[in-house]
């Protein structure tokens, strides 16, 4: 394809995401709701009231682009030095939060709901790792059937959707500081994206502590990949290495990058600014295709007894993690 | 005489090979290259003198 007729594939969709982006902003600076909470409600809205072209398509695809990209811009307003201060307490509440998230919900699809072994792993490892992307790098590990990734997948969209709203009218209620906020949706909440949303819909700094504790949550996917394999097959086909390597998101090493470089002061105050606002547009294109991606009709397809076991789940792992965030941090 | 067009012979141009590279790129570095593009854009933009009024 030349390079003319991809820009003219992507132009639809792009226009459309720039253009409820911009809603957003303005919303968001009328009303007292979060421009990005703004973005992904749009999003949602357009996405089930219209029957959405085709022509569309690619250009609504490049969210999930421009949301690991504002992440890497994201490196540049991180504190390293903050981070590696509470560094040992997060790193280590992040593990322990995927390891019994994890057990917790092999146990309730397994045992209490009867889900069978592939659904209960992906929806273990979506609920506890990284959402969709999790589910599906799993099911790519234990060759699951598509209709029980689908089914997982319009699962996770729906708790996504749910708790995008949830987190920060909760955060509202409670008297948690930005860091203690967003540490707490970087650990309970299920996907980046989502997290992301919530944690600035706090504020800034909730929103950084979210972003950094949810990638490290985000790097133990190879891990987690790595065991499933090892569970379901005895052995690996790919090198334990290489397994663990293929689950880092690479965009992990973009946002290391950019914060390396603004901590060690090679770009100025004024720069950072402007990266800031950038990364702010990113997540609103971001957003908006996300609400996209929440259509009605596929949640209404995935049953009760996996939105069960995601619920019980989620309330489990988000009440201790906030005890545990009130009190270490 | 013969110009350069800057269409190779196959009938691809440079800006069309890069977009095809840059498409069988995994979106993760897709993001990082983006991203460090536009930190060192945004660095270089304002490191330059202002205009002269």
């Amino acid at each position: 394809m030349t390079a003319a007729r991809t820009a003219r594939s992507l132009a639809p969709g792009v226009t459309v995401l720039v253009g409820l982006a911009v809603v957003a902003q303005v919303v968001g600076r009328m009303t007292p709701v979060d421009p990005l909470l703004v973005a992904a409600g749009l999003g949602a809205l357009a996405g089930n009231a219209v029957d959405l072209p085709a022509s569309l398509d690619p250009g609504l695809s490049l969210d999930s682009l421009f949301l690991e990209t504002g992440i890497v811009l994201l490196g540049a307003s991180v504190s390293l030095s903050e981070v590696v201060a509470a560094g040992p307490v997060v790193f280590g509440l992040v593990v322990l939060t995927v390891a019994v998230g994890i057990l917790l919900a092999e146990f309730l699809a397994r045992r209490a709901f009867d889900l069978g072994d592939q659904r209960a792993s992906l929806l273990a490892a979506g609920a506890s790792v990284c959402g969709v992307s999790a589910a599906t790098t799993v099911a790519g590990t234990l060759d699951a059937d598509r209709e029980a990734l689908a089914s997982v997948v319009g699962t996770v969209l729906l708790f996504d959707a749910l708790t995008l709203v949830a987190f920060p009218v909760a955060g509202d209620l409670l008297p948690l500081s930005a860091r203690q906020f967003g540490v707490w949706v970087g650990l309970s909440m299920f996907s980046t994206g989502p997290v992301t949303a919530a944690g600035f819909a706090f504020s800034a700094t909730a929103g950084r502590w979210a972003t950094v504790t949810k990638l490290a949550r985000n790097a133990l996917l190879g891990a987690v990949a790595l065991v499933y394999a090892m569970r379901y097959s005895g052995e690996c086909g790919r090198s334990r290495l290489g397994q663990l390597r293929a689950g880092v998101p690479a965009f992990l090493v973009g946002f290391l990058l950019v914060a390396a470089v603004a901590n060690l002061g090679l770009v100025g105050g004024s720069t950072l600014s402007t990266l800031d606002r950038i990364s702010g547009w990113l997540f609103a294109l971001a957003f908006v295709g996300f609400g996209f991606d929440v259509q009605l009709s596929t949640l209404r397809e995935t049953g009760l007894a996996p939105v069960l076991v995601l619920l019980v789940q989620l309330l489990v792992v988000s009440a201790a993690t906030l005890g545990a965030v009130t009190t270490l941090l | 005489m013969c110009h350069d067009t800057g269409v190779r012979a196959t009938g691809q141009s440079p800006l069309s090979a890069v977009v095809r590279r840059w498409q069988v790129l995994d979106r993760g570095w897709q993001a990082t290259l983006l991203g460090l593009g536009i930190v060192a854009l945004t660095a270089l933009a304002d490191g330059l003198p202002a205009a002269p009024v």
